[in-house]
């Protein structure tokens, strides 16, 4: 049984998932809630010919170029606004709205922008987690100790070792902090993203069974999606936010 | 020759004098002691001697680069004592001398390489600062209260190492509530001790050690 137990809590998930489904079937009918047994053997055919791997990888790249891209542009953007405060200060609403905005705002921002394709779920992706990684990085910043920057000049070191040794692994605690909920926040987004305005990609899977009511597809597309950001808050996110914490209690 | 001088330096803050008028210099080869209880300003004195703090009137003069211990060691917590005794050594210097150096300071005051100051004691923390502070060797160190923290073997090496320092024709200036035994016996011939008070202070340049003396 102990070997069992770190796995338990997902097989107990499963067969309440496989329960309420099953539930769901008696009382709509097979044809709107397909069996637990349907939708597993449809995912299986999905896996069997590449088709679930190949779109499950699509949104995870856009999901990540989307990150890439904000962290490219966010972590730049934080380190100045926090030395720069009055700026920080004065566009803090600014910030604190885009990140209470829902992604649906940027998806058709960027429908009407770009069309449907690629653009869409990695713009709004961007989006919806460039305002995280920009105020986090921000924080982070604020945060150095001030007495080591005057140490610093005093004794002209230059530019890139103080970088380096200090202001990035300063910041870091609270760049990994960010990151365990952008990457959250990516995943959802970039699917939600690909049903409105992708052809391809996991999302769009989803849009497709649901515009020509194939539910055993559609189930199988949502169980792939759910299983995938299961791995990703197991195996990156949750190690990311031990990390952070870790970090953040010994004072970098 | 002054390797430092300061004339008629005041500091406020939030409308309250901090510094009345100093008036000193730090000349070759001496070493001094500003001394006062907490409040008088030694802190800001020093850090306006390194040029971190601008004075509110008056003028610096310095005539080499400057070392300061802080207060607070300002260490940068997440590296070890070897990379922070590494991160203030000038690039130009060759990888061997770096190398000597950061190794010679690390075992004079015993201090573990691999250690990060998280991980030190408070004592341990003030001998890395202590060991940045004089591994850069420059003809100016400032010194904001360098013997807390530390027993009577390590105020004996430090004194020990401010007698070189002056011995080199370098100078020192240092913030203290009180004169110790063991600087007084090390630096006895080179030390000047000036005494912070809310009056104007002067000490003609070039010739320090006036005030009245206060040994612990």
């Amino acid at each position: 049984m102990r070997p069992l137990r770190p796995i338990l809590p997902y097989l107990v998930s499963f067969m309440a998932w496989a329960i309420a489904l099953w539930c769901l079937g008696l009382a709509f009918g097979g044809q709107l809630v397909p069996s637990p047994l349907r939708v597993l053997g449809s995912l299986g055919s999905l896996a069997m010919d590449g088709t679930l791997f190949a779109e499950l990888l699509r949104t995870v790249r856009r999901a990540l170029l989307g990150v890439l891209l904000a962290t490219a542009l966010g972590v730049p953007l934080g380190l100045l606004a926090a030395r720069f405060q009055p700026l920080l200060r004065y566009t803090a609403p600014l910030i604190a709205g885009l990140q209470s905005c829902p992604p649906v705002v940027w998806i058709s921002i960027a429908m009407v922008l770009a069309g449907t394709g690629s653009a869409v779920p990695v713009a709004t992706v961007f989006a919806a987690t460039l305002p995280i990684l920009f105020s986090n990085t921000a924080q982070g910043a604020m945060g150095l100790p001030s007495r080591v920057v005057l140490m610093g000049r005093l004794y002209g070191v230059p530019f890139a070792r103080r970088f380096l040794d200090f202001t990035l692994p300063g910041i870091l605690p609270f760049f990994l902090a960010g990151l365990s909920i952008v990457l959250s926040t990516a995943w959802k987004a970039a699917a939600v993203a690909e049903f409105m305005g992708s052809h391809d990609g996991a999302g769009a899977r989803i849009y497709w069974c649901y515009s020509r009511l194939d539910m055993e597809g559609l189930h199988a597309w949502a169980l792939a999606i759910i299983v995938l950001g299961l791995g990703l808050e197991g195996l990156v996110i949750t190690p990311l936010r031990r990390k952070a914490a870790a970090m953040a209690s010994k004072g970098a | 020759m002054d390797w430092l001088s300061l004339k008629s330096v005041g500091k406020s803050f939030n409308g309250k004098q901090v510094l009345k008028s100093v008036t000193l210099a730090l000349p070759r080869g001496r070493v001094l002691c500003l001394v006062g209880p907490s409040g008088q300003g030694k802190s800001t004195l020093l850090e306006i001697m390194a040029g971190i703090q601008k004075p509110g009137g008056g003028t610096v003069r310095r005539e080499g680069q400057v070392s300061l211990l802080f207060q607070d060691n300002a260490l940068v917590p997440w590296l070890s004592a070897e990379r922070n005794l590494r991160y203030v050594l000038p690039k130009d210097w060759p990888e061997s001398a770096r190398a000597g150096k950061v190794a010679f300071w690390l075992e004079r005051f015993r201090l573990d390489p691999k250690m990060p100051p998280t991980d030190m004691s408070g004592g341990m923390r003030r001998r890395l600062a202590l060991a940045r502070t004089f591994i850069v060797g420059r003809p100016i160190t400032l010194l904001d209260e360098p013997f807390a923290f530390l027993d009577r073997y390590w105020h004996s090496l430090v004194a020990g190492i401010l007698a070189d320092i002056a011995g080199e024709g370098r100078c020192a200036a240092l913030a203290l509530h009180s004169v110790n035994p063991e600087l007084k016996e090390e630096c006895g011939g080179v030390l000047d001790v000036l005494e912070l008070g809310p009056s104007p202070v002067e000490i003609p340049p070039g010739k320090g050690g006036e005030a009245p003396d206060k040994t612990q």
